[in-house]
């Protein structure tokens, strides 16, 4: 029987990466002694680098229909939609998110930056912006896939992420990578800072930022942490977070990552666990906005 | 920081070919996951044939576990020209893979 076309083609593949891998070894023999005494070796090197990269891609983890629940203790931002400063009337539809989202993809269908930005304003109360600063993301439309927990200090453990049951049974499948994030640990040890930025970080391709080969510190310095808002362009559920890690890659088809609790309420948790979100800098100097879920709130016209 | 050669390569011609295969989605990813390997690997080549011994030790430790600005830092300090460098060896292994599946679905 004649080897597939897909068989040939791995096999081709297989053997290139043999041959690089092979070449690493006899030209970097003492570098990869090195490693290999530090506990690694390269494929394994390689592999906690795939594993994350693949983590936006996992379908194979399912939590338990997290739609309805919520943690409790979560620190829902609400603030006070002002009809008179743009905000939809929701009073009679039947669901304000939905409705809100539709109008949003209408905003960015228009390609009108601060039309969409005035709309979030008056709709979320997010002061939400494209660029600060004179920075910006590679994308701001775009897939978010899951990824797992990071290390928030050193010598931390996947189960003090867990705080009660509910997490536990949301979040506790989700894992957590094998090493500390592309923008290092969240903050000082058992502070409610790390905490929350863990819990609500955003993975985003800042690498591909076009300000990254201009000023590698100061993008560094810009990107580490930043206040995000996403909001889910179908169902209008919208959740502000801070840049935690790199990712994912490329080929993955997708532009960023979210935490376990990010995807949960950008209503993502569960089946695929991906979907297409807007996202956009939190222009908030003054560190007002809590992360955490947004809601819509009350309109006070 | 993981991805730190993907700036330098586009990968759209590698994705369209693989989806022109006519074999399921799962199978599609398998082939793209396995081309960001040889790809990871080949960039960890370029790069450690740059870099003096105690460099590449740093460097390994930024790839593993360190933050985006150690290794964007290191390479901008160690590897001359590494943008251009990364690019050029990169495109080039896309092109030779992109060349062998198309040889392989024609044939």
């Amino acid at each position: 029987m004649p080897e597939s076309k897909l068989d040939q083609i791995q096999k081709l593949l297989e053997k290139r990466k043999k041959q690089v891998v092979t070449a690493i070894g006899e030209k970097h023999s003492e570098s990869l002694d090195w490693l290999k005494k530090n506990g690694l070796d390269l494929e394994e090197l390689r592999e906690n680098q795939i594993k994350r990269l693949a983590a936006a891609t996992a379908t194979g983890i399912l939590l338990l229909s997290p739609g309805s629940m919520a943690p409790a203790g979560e620190n829902h931002t609400s603030q006070n939609r002002s009809l008179d400063e743009g905000g939809l009337d929701l009073s009679d539809v039947a669901n304000p998110g939905v409705f809100l989202a539709q109008t949003l993809k209408e905003k960015i269908a228009a390609q009108n930056e601060s039309g969409v930005e005035d709309f979030i304003a008056a709709n979320f109360g997010v002061n939400a912006k494209y660029e600060i600063g004179g920075y910006r993301m590679n994308v701001n439309i775009g897939l978010i896939g899951a990824e797992q927990h990071l290390y928030r200090w050193a010598g931390d453990q996947v189960e003090n992420h867990l705080e009660n049951d509910t997490d536990r049974q949301m979040f506790g499948r989700s894992g957590i990578a094998p090493h500390r994030g592309a923008y290092g640990y969240f903050g000082e040890p058992g502070s409610k800072l790390a905490r929350d930025r863990e819990r609500y970080y955003f993975a985003i391709q800042t690498f591909l930022s076009p300000n990254w080969q201009t000023d590698i510190k100061g993008t560094y310095n810009f990107f580490r942490f930043r206040k995000l808002v996403a909001i889910n362009t179908k169902t209008g559920q919208a959740v502000v977070g801070v840049v935690g890690d790199a990712g994912p890659a490329k080929f993955t088809g997708k532009s960023y990552g979210g935490s376990p609790e990010i995807m949960h309420f950008l209503g993502l948790g569960s089946g695929p666990r991906k979907g297409e979100i807007l996202l956009l800098f939190v222009d908030d100097p003054k560190d007002e906005i809590p992360l955490g879920p947004v809601s819509l709130g009350k309109e006070s016209a | 920081m993981l991805v730190f050669y993907e700036r330098f390569i586009e990968i759209k011609p590698l994705e369209e070919e693989i989806h022109s295969l006519e074999i399921s989605e799962e199978e599609k990813e398998n082939l793209k996951f396995l081309s960001a390997e040889i790809f990871h690997h080949h960039a960890l080549e370029v790069v450690l044939d740059s870099l003096q011994e105690e460099d590449k030790k740093e460097f390994l430790k930024a790839v593993e576990g360190g933050t985006e600005l150690n290794l964007a830092q290191l390479l901008k300090d160690k590897v001359t020209g590494y943008e251009t460098v990364l690019k050029e060896k990169l495109e080039k292994v896309r092109d030779e893979i992109v060349a062998e599946i198309r040889k392989v679905k024609n044939d």
